[in-house]
């Protein structure tokens, strides 16, 4: 059953999780854009308080979320930290959702042998364990935004790739594909006009799925220490935080940066499911 | 008093479009040992009358009113506590497809055995020996326990069924739809093992189906039932011979004989109503090569037009005039317009 | 099931010798310089040809590939560490174990806890239960592995001081023998942190796999006939209705396990925990290529080991596959 956009988005809107995931991205979208008026500070400038460092202060009114080692003021960092997350969540997920479908497409289009080779490379993208390779792969190239943004791609386009690829498999076969084909349309015209209509529902739930995933492994590469030194984000304020033995000392350290991710990867999960329940309506709730 | 006591049951099911009355006001009786066999097509509220009687409906349906009584004690009371002691014990089930009632991670012999180890408190020996004899009695080699359901044939599997059902040696055993999806041959072996455990044993049996001619081969008496009501209720012999109630007779057409020679089937054409806003007149009056103006305003009540047998129409005295047209197929083709 | 294993096995080994030379030539074609480490301003550049002919990188790349090879297959020889100076199997012969151990202790956490709480909440549709369960699973995901282990170190070992907060046994041990290296309650007490923590970021997927494959069995009819039967509600959902829906969730145990393994590296990195996958992190720091390739293989290997593994208790648990 297929459903224009719409029709999706007005079943999407009743559904409360869903509606408050959106606004929640939209939040954090606002604040990313206007973060350099938000943030109180310069993250990396050191903050004096009576003409000293104000080195591990715990939350104040001054310093909402407190200071870490060096002095920084840690809600400014969170703030623009929001920035990275969302670059990097929303470009690897449109990098590997462009990539997995145009792939998937291919194999299960075109099937044989085409699909055969397609398919053995994703089962040995399958086989890479995800963190290390991505570690592995930053390190070797010089660690910024860009990198981190293709070392995450380069893997996380499998999963795209195969269910999309289930979803043309059974559309291949039906009528309409079949009376376009013998009305002498061409391969190229039969998929773009229409196998991808139809893949594209698909296809968007996956991006959403990419998308927290993207935003959780960025913040792991960051943590352990690969991500861009030029740049201000959540993994990084973490990595930081662990070296300094913030997990003795300084909770609040801890807790605020992960808490933004908490609540955005969250907050993409419900639109996540929401999109799902629209979808599958078999899985709908009464 | 009868085993069983069945008094103006009513069951609904909350759906999205509406209250569904699937069961509007069913009354019927069985005795110890006798068969019931409940006849109709499909969606007539039969399936859902056997799963009240077992108190085994699903979120949305509930009893809302009438009276199931077993042994003397309404079942529409009891608890589920109360429900679990007596299942099995007193009312076993047999169903359709034994494929998918069979669990299929488990051997069969633990399958027959759970409820001897649950309800009769036998160690698992105990109860894989009583189930080995079940299984003689049934006609299953007792090897055959630890095979797995995907590895019986379909009749194997049925018997696995039968036995089961009898292993509690329960009062009333409820058969919906048993042999359906077995083919004309096992069907009646099938059929004629479980009349025969039924007289050995004693135990009552209601055998639900929409092949009324299967009713003809085992049951005692029959229950037409059409669109949440029972429309004729009497021995099967007359039944057979001296229907009353026109859908009756339509179901009688639809059966194929060896003896005559006919050419084709007479069914009844047209679909059954809407239960969620039904008719306000008699439910089959749509279908109804008799109907006249007071079918489509009245409702029928049920009237016993001999000892035993009642039928829901409003011309009783009719009978002998529509089983003669109802034979002419004619009658039946005019209602296709 | 011999001849299943050992097409799996096969297929695994193969899958193996694509990813080594994979991570080999990744190694080799991308830009950063593996002598940079050992090179400092005050070597001629004879001495840094010399280095790098000790480590055979003056050799033509496929000549590496064939020595490289041929070492690790014949000799178990994955090279010597720029950093540590040793052979690297010397540097990660043990903690391929220590990997291993809090694998398995992570993926059965999750798992079992999933399991359990998943059909436990299908059973009790639209209750808070099954709503809060969901709700925490899913809020578990959310969290990185390596925050998790963070938050729990704090409150778990520093707060309250029921756990330690790091390591894998107290400093100054002296272990008899491999099986008194690993059983012992310091050992687990040890293991104990680490492995919840990624049992629980990863509990989402079996919990919610285990409730969607428990909603579509309730409606089977060999369930219907359990009720019917009269059985105990216990015997219902666990023997019959979650055996059944185990099966589908077991199939993802095998794609869920690489992402767990993934996983540990970061709960390693946190909780000092001496495996393949903290090694891996030192390694890439350190630019320590021998190492960080060799403890990339292994990490994958694990992840085969594991797979392998899975797909053996799926076919255990369900009896009607029948091996070609």
């Amino acid at each position: 059953m297929t459903l224009n956009a719409r029709e999706m988005l007005r079943l999407l809107l009743r559904d409360r999780l869903a509606v408050a995931g959106l606004l929640v991205l939209l939040g954090f979208i606002v604040l990313a854009v206007f973060a350099d008026s938000i943030a109180p500070f310069d993250p990396m400038a050191m903050q004096r308080v009576d003409g000293r460092i104000a080195r591990m202060h715990p939350p104040s009114q001054q310093f909402l979320f407190g200071t870490t080692d060096y002095g920084r003021d840690i809600f400014s960092q969170v703030v623009m930290g929001s920035r990275i997350a969302l670059q990097v969540g929303i470009l690897a997920a449109l990098v590997v959702t462009i990539a997995g479908t145009a792939i998937g497409l291919v194999a299960g289009y075109y099937g044989g042998l085409v699909d055969t080779i397609l398919m053995r490379v994703v089962d040995i993208a399958y086989g890479i364990p995800f963190i290390p390779f991505v570690i592995v792969l930053v390190a070797l190239m010089e660690p910024s935004t860009t990198n981190i943004i293709v070392a995450i791609s380069v893997l996380s386009w499998r999963s795209v790739a195969r269910i999309v690829r289930a979803q043309v498999l059974s559309l291949a076969n039906r009528p309409f594909v079949k009376a376009a084909r013998v009305a002498g349309a061409s391969d190229l015209r039969i998929m773009w006009v229409h196998i991808l209509p139809n893949i594209i529902p698909l296809a968007l739930l996956e991006m959403s799925f990419v998308t927290g995933w993207a935003i959780t492994s960025e913040a792991s590469i960051s943590f352990v220490g690969f991500g861009d030194p030029r740049s201000v984000s959540w993994g990084k304020t973490l990595h930081e935080a662990f070296l300094a033995g913030a997990v003795r000392t300084a909770p609040w350290w801890v807790a605020a940066p992960g808490l933004a991710i908490v609540l955005l990867v969250l907050a993409i999960f419900f639109i996540t499911r929401g999109l799902e329940n629209v979808i599958n309506p078999r899985l709908r709730e009464w | 008093m009868s085993l069983l006591q069945v008094t103006d049951l009513k069951v609904e099911y909350t759906t999205s479009r509406g209250t569904l009355r699937a069961v509007d006001g069913v009354s019927f009786s069985l005795e110890r040992g006798k068969t019931l066999g409940i006849v109709g097509e499909s969606g007539c509220g039969k399936s859902t009358l056997m799963k009240s009687l077992m108190r085994l409906l699903p979120p949305q349906g509930r009893i809302v009113g009438g009276q199931v009584l077993l042994e003397g004690t309404d079942l529409t009371k009891l608890s589920e506590h109360e429900l679990r002691a007596i299942r099995w014990k007193k009312m076993a089930l047999i169903t359709q497809s034994a494929m998918n009632a069979l669990n299929p991670v488990y051997k069969i012999g633990d399958q027959l055995a759970e409820v001897l180890i649950v309800h009769g408190g036998m160690t698992r020996k105990a109860a894989w020996e009583r189930a080995a004899q079940l299984c003689q009695l049934v006609g299953i080699d007792p090897a055959r326990l630890s095979a797995y359901p995907h590895q019986l044939s379909g009749g194997m599997r049925q018997r696995v069924m039968i036995a089961m059902a009898i292993a509690l040696n329960p009062a009333l055993i409820i058969a919906d739809e048993p042999t359906t999806a077995l083919d004309v041959v096992i069907q009646h072996r099938i059929l004629t093992r479980i009349r025969e455990l039924q007289s050995q044993l004693q135990i009552a049996m209601i055998l639900v189906t929409h092949d009324i001619s299967l009713v003809a081969e085992i049951c005692d008496y029959a229950m037409v039932m059409y669109a949440g009501e029972m429309v004729e209720y009497g021995a099967v012999r007359d039944i057979f011979f001296k229907a009353y109630h026109p859908y009756t007779l339509g179901l009688l057409n639809a059966v194929p004989s060896v003896t005559q020679d006919i050419e084709s089937l007479i069914s009844i054409p047209g679909y059954p109503p809407d239960l969620i806003h039904p008719p306000a007149g008699c439910r089959f009056a749509t279908r109804c090569p008799f109907r006249t103006e007071v079918c489509e305003t009245q409702r029928p009540n049920l009237g016993e037009v001999q000892a035993g047998h009642r039928v829901g129409c409003h011309f009783p005295e009719k009978a002998e005039e529509f089983r003669r047209q109802a034979a002419d197929r004619r009658t039946w083709e005019r209602m296709s317009v | 099931m011999g001849t299943f294993i050992a097409r799996r096995l096969l297929q695994s080994l193969v899958s193996l010798f694509i990813l080594m030379t994979l991570v080999f030539f990744l190694f080799r074609l991308l830009p950063a310089d593996p002598t940079a480490v050992m090179v400092d301003a005050a070597m001629t550049p004879e001495q840094v040809e010399r280095l790098r002919a000790n480590f055979g990188l003056d050799k033509p790349l496929l000549v590496q590939y064939a020595l490289y090879l041929r070492n690790v297959i014949l000799h178990g020889d994955f090279g010597t560490s720029f950093f540590y100076r040793q052979p690297v199997f010397q540097v990660l012969g043990d903690k391929i174990l220590s990997t291993i151990i809090l694998g398995l202790a992570t993926v059965v956490i999750s798992y079992s806890l999933g399991t359990l709480i998943g059909a436990l909440a299908a059973w009790r549709r639209g209750s808070a239960f099954e709503a809060g369960s969901i709700a925490v699973s899913l809020a578990f995901r959310a969290a990185p592995d390596f925050w998790i282990g963070m938050v729990f170190v704090m409150i778990f070992a520093y707060r309250l001081g029921w756990f330690p907060h790091s390591g894998m046994r107290e400093i100054g041990y002296v272990a008899t023998s491999l099986w008194d290296k690993y059983v012992n309650l310091d050992f687990l007490r040890h293991l104990f942190l680490p492995a919840l923590v990624g049992g629980l970021a990863n509990v989402a997927t079996p919990l919610l796999l285990m409730r969607n494959a428990m909603l579509e069995v309730v409606h089977e009819e060999f369930v219907e006939l359990a009720r019917a039967k009269g059985l105990p509600p216990w015997r219902i959902i666990y023997l019959h209705a979650a055996r059944n829906a185990l099966l589908p969730v077991v199939t993802s145990l095998a794609v869920s396990v690489g992402r767990t393994i993934g996983g540990i590296v970061l709960v390693e990195v946190v909780f000092s925990w001496p495996g393949l996958g903290r090694e891996i992190v030192l390694a890439a720091t350190r630019y320590d290529f021998p190492v960080a390739q060799a403890a990339f293989v292994l990490i994958a290997a694990v992840v085969m080991l594991m797979n392998l593994l899975a797909d053996l208790l799926y076919a255990y648990l369900d009896p009607r596959i029948v091996y070609r």
